[in-house]
């Protein structure tokens, strides 16, 4: 009775082995998170596996401990679609670029890559587009962020070793499912990004349908579910409060920090204003800029620059095809800029310059004029895009 | 450290093995229960260091107080100091902010206290200890050393979530020498009853739970949650708890088999009641018994009269509630469990038989309702899902069907109705979905449970005529075909785990 017994479980035992250490080297030879230096090559171009876009919060976060960026862009999709590695390159002054923005991106997530970052790579220059949803303290902060992955806590205190993204990345049914996909080939080979962190490629050109669907997120979702607050919960923590803690580490760390409003379609903001945000959106700009100056004064230094590219200009009042009659040249959607965009972005931004108020360093005595020109631009904008107003109304009134 | 975790499975778990029984070989069996409880204090501290002098301390109390209870000069005094003490750490741990919250609504009070951080497994720990107090005062139980009282209480196994352990169902087990020598015959059924809980909790429950999240918290949003998007919420909710607590108690029967303890049995198939009194013998099987025989029974039970009996099952069902947290939701969901008894035992009295599909209907009905105040975190959450399951905030229905239907009518009132897809607000939902909801299922309604599985080799405490199915083909037998099915079931859960996981008893 015993022999069947011991029998048994040595069967047990032997066939989790092998399954449990086969699923493992299957992981680890495929590599579909692009963890274990793992690349594949598409059109000449080395890539990560596309198991990295799906597990993007890990995926940066270990890219940045074993990369060791000196530069690095951060924000939301925004910024991960919008800019070339070659125009990075061109205008940014590290040697090690990397970009670590992620498409839903928080203030708060920002505040805790840039401390991760800090804790484990000598990054000297930081780029961070900003937007304004990032502030909306309604929303959570998903499941996939993991704070035990980050090499130190919140309060900078260094994080013990997390063997979690190791076993998960080898032992789980994630690794198996993505594992196979790649290695069956069934999965997106244009969703994919480099191994510097820059997109492989962007969104493509917008068209009107591609416009809609993602003004529909933000009227629906984004903007107005939970109603827009910059407070996070009861106790008064405001999303601005991150922000603060953001500029106090770039100047205690002599990083050389530049924001950036994003250069987002004209539509978006009219989306903003259609919604009755509008004042809550300047507030937002104006205490972006107060932040800056306050730490600034604490430091003792001159204010990080804030490049605000939003508003109303040349690219940001592109025609939008209605018929696919012809191909943007600057947007895919009125949220994601294409990189033609974000090259001029990133040129003007190395050279402090601006074309008329786009990219236009905000200060404390430009600001009030800056906000103006806008609401004017806005309402030319309106007297003659009056069937993109409409479109917008429209989704409004369906909600 | 959870059940379901690396570190337990891998480190924890085969560590504490091979010392007991490496200890128990060389039959130093006091050291290898010493062993056991150090292990067990270790596993308590992991969460929070903290809280090891809590249990400590009420270990030390109670030993003290039972050994006095059971010596010749019975003090019911005594008696009465103990249980109130240990209420007193239960209620000033659980509720006291719950208290302070609820005297706060009062116009022109407030007090501001600190937030009480609840100890873990304290309502476990503490009924089962005042579960002993009253025993030993009736003397019905057996004087044993501090080490296997100790044990009793800590045995990591059953600590944080139960099953709710009786002495007399434990003690005399620490106290057999054959314990101590290795059995293959424990270890094997241990590890398969082990892996069938963790397959339960890591795969079917963790994996329902995304679902459940969505639907509750859009409820608790205030968003009117629509009648099929409410009812597949509470569905899931259903499935979910079901499969991580009773995934959870087989665990905790498995690992305590590996050491060649016998736990009781804490569910046996519940939803396939078919009254809500059968429910409550299959649902948390060893809470439901402390109730009865430390709350119930005390209270009169049904020798006082049948009204008297109804109002101490209203009671016993609404403490019930508040044991499992300290929130008007619980208390709402142990009332409507005593309603359904009361009304249950209300309807015995006309001896009128109902259809057998339709008595299983009604019972699963009126759990799943009690589901939702169990789950929302708000009354407000709650009654929004009531009235989605009631059709009160109307319905979303698939596309193609616009042409079809125009109104749809309850008691001649017109209910909202869109054609948007049924789950629009929650998302798609995809034919994986569809087959995961099927694959609860059967698993829940049609499959037997974990100790008819094992009927073979007494999985749990309680005689076999209990659970056990007739003629059962399925039944476990140590042989390849059930090693390779162990095996993948094992592979399959353990693949699971990088999901964000707690047992949901944990707050209980």
């Amino acid at each position: 009775m015993n022999n069947s017994f011991s029998r048994y479980i040595k069967q047990v035992l032997f066939f989790s082995t092998l399954l449990i250490s086969s699923v493992a080297l299957f992981s680890y030879i495929v590599d579909p998170f692009s963890v274990y230096g793992r690349t594949y090559v598409v059109n000449e171009t080395k890539v990560n596996s596309p198991g990295f876009s799906a597990q993007l919060k890990m995926g940066r976060a270990i890219a940045i401990k074993q990369r060791s960026p000196d530069a690095i862009i951060m924000g939301s999709s925004r910024s991960t679609t919008g800019f070339s590695f070659e125009s990075a390159q061109k205008y940014m002054q590290g040697n090690n670029l990397y970009n670590a923005s992620f498409p839903g991106i928080l203030i708060y997530e920002i505040f805790r890559y840039l401390q991760h970052t800090v804790a484990v790579s000598p990054v000297k220059q930081v780029y961070i587009g900003l937007d304004f949803y990032q502030f909306h303290g309604g929303i959570e902060v998903e499941s996939s962020f993991k704070e035990s992955r980050l090499a130190v806590d919140v309060n900078n205190v260094p994080s013990e070793s997390a063997i979690d993204d190791f076993v998960s990345t080898l032992l789980s049914g994630d690794s198996f499912f993505y594992s196979f996909k790649v290695f069956t080939g069934l999965c997106n080979w244009n969703d994919v990004y480099l191994p510097n962190g820059f997109k492989y490629l962007d969104h493509g050109s917008g068209d009107l349908n591609r416009f809609l669907g993602s003004e529909k997120t933000y009227v629906d979702k984004t903007y107005t579910f939970p109603a827009y607050t910059f407070l996070v919960n009861s106790e008064g923590v405001s999303t601005f409060d991150y922000l603060r803690k953001i500029i106090e580490l770039a100047h205690k760390k002599n990083i050389d920090l530049r924001f950036f409003i994003s250069p987002s379609h004209a539509r978006q903001w009219e989306v903003i204003e259609q919604l009755g945000l509008w004042e809550k959106w300047e507030y937002w700009k104006r205490n972006i800029l107060a932040i800056t100056n306050e730490q600034s004064r604490i430091f003792d230094t001159t204010p990080f620059p804030i490049y605000d590219f939003s508003g109303y200009s040349q690219y940001s009042t592109e025609e939008v095809p209605r018929n696919n009659s012809f191909q943007m040249h600057w947007y895919s959607d009125s949220s994601h800029y294409k990189q033609t965009l974000g090259d001029i972005v990133l040129m003007h931004m190395s050279k402090n310059s601006n074309e008329n108020g786009f990219g236009r360093i905000l200060n404390l005595s430009n600001i009030d004029r800056h906000l103006q020109s806008i609401r004017e631009d806005r309402l030319s904008y309106t007297k003659n895009h009056e069937q993109d107003v409409k479109d917008i109304q429209k989704l409004i009134s369906k909600n | 450290m959870l059940f379901n975790s690396y570190i337990f499975i891998f480190v924890f778990l085969p560590i504490v093995l091979f010392g007991f029984y490496a200890i128990g070989a060389k039959s130093h069996h006091r050291i290898a229960m010493a062993w056991l409880v150090g292990a067990s204090l270790f596993f308590y501290a992991w969460w929070n260091p903290t809280y090891l002098s809590i249990i400590i301390i009420s270990m030390l109390f109670n030993y003290a107080i039972g050994t006095a209870l059971s010596g010749k000069s019975k003090s019911k005094g005594l008696l009465a100091l103990g249980i109130s003490i240990n209420l007193m750490s239960l209620i000033y741990y659980k509720y006291f902010n719950f208290f302070i919250d609820n005297i706060n609504l009062i116009d022109g009070v407030n007090f501001n206290v600190e937030n009480i951080i609840l100890p873990l497994a304290i309502s476990f720990f503490t009924f089962q200890q005042i579960a002993y107090l009253v025993d030993t005062y009736k003397g019905e139980t057996r004087e044993y050393n501090f080490l296997n009282y100790c044990l009793f209480v800590t045995f990591f196994p059953q600590l944080i979530a139960g099953p709710i352990v009786h002495h007399r169902e434990m003690l005399p087990q620490f106290a057999k020498d054959a314990l101590y020598r290795l059995n293959y015959k424990h270890i094997v059924i241990g590890l398969t009853i082990f892996t069938l809980g963790f397959f339960k909790k890591s795969v079917l429950a963790d994996g329902t739970s995304e679902y459940v999240n969505l639907t509750f918290s859009l409820a608790e949003t205030g968003a009117p949650i629509t009648f099929f998007a409410a009812w597949a919420g509470s569905l899931c909710y259903a499935f979910q708890l079901y499969f991580d607590f009773s995934g959870y108690s087989d665990m905790a029967v498995g690992l305590a088999r590996m050491f060649g303890i016998i736990l009781p049995m804490n569910f046996n198939s519940p939803y396939k009641s078919v009254s809500i009194t059968i429910f409550w013998r299959r649902w948390h099987m060893t809470l439901s018994r402390f109730l009865r025989d430390y709350l119930y029974i005390p209270l009169g039970g049904n020798r006082k009269g049948k009204s008297r009996q109804l109002i101490n099952l209203m009671l016993t069902m609404v403490v019930g509630g508040l044991w499992h947290g300290a929130g008007w939701n619980f208390a709402l969901w142990g009332l409507l469990h005593g309603l359904y008894l009361v009304i249950n035992n209300s309807w015995k009295m006309f001896n009128l038989k109902l259809n057998k599909y339709f008595s299983w209907w009604l019972t699963f009905s009126a759990v799943l309702f009690a589901w939702v105040p169990f789950r929302a975190v708000t009354l407000e959450g709650t009654l929004n899902l009531w009235q989605g399951m009631l059709g009160l905030n109307g319905f979303y229905l698939p596309k193609w069907m616009a042409g079809y239907i125009d109104t749809v009518e309850l008691l001649g009132v017109n209910l909202q109705v869109s054609f948007v897809g049924i789950f629009h607000q929650v998302g798609s939902v995809q034919l994986m979905d569809v087959i995961w909801f099927i694959i609860l299922f059967v698993v829940a309604f049609y499959m037997p449970n974990t100790q008819q599985f094992m009927q073979r080799y007494q999985p749990v405490f309680e005689n076999k005529k209990t659970y056990q199915i007739q003629g059962l083909k399925l039944c476990w037998r140590p042989t390849l075909k059930w090693a390779l099915t162990l095996a993948l079931l094992f592979c399959y859960s353990t693949l699971s785990l990088t999901r964000i996981s707690e047992f949901l008893y944990f707050q209980f």
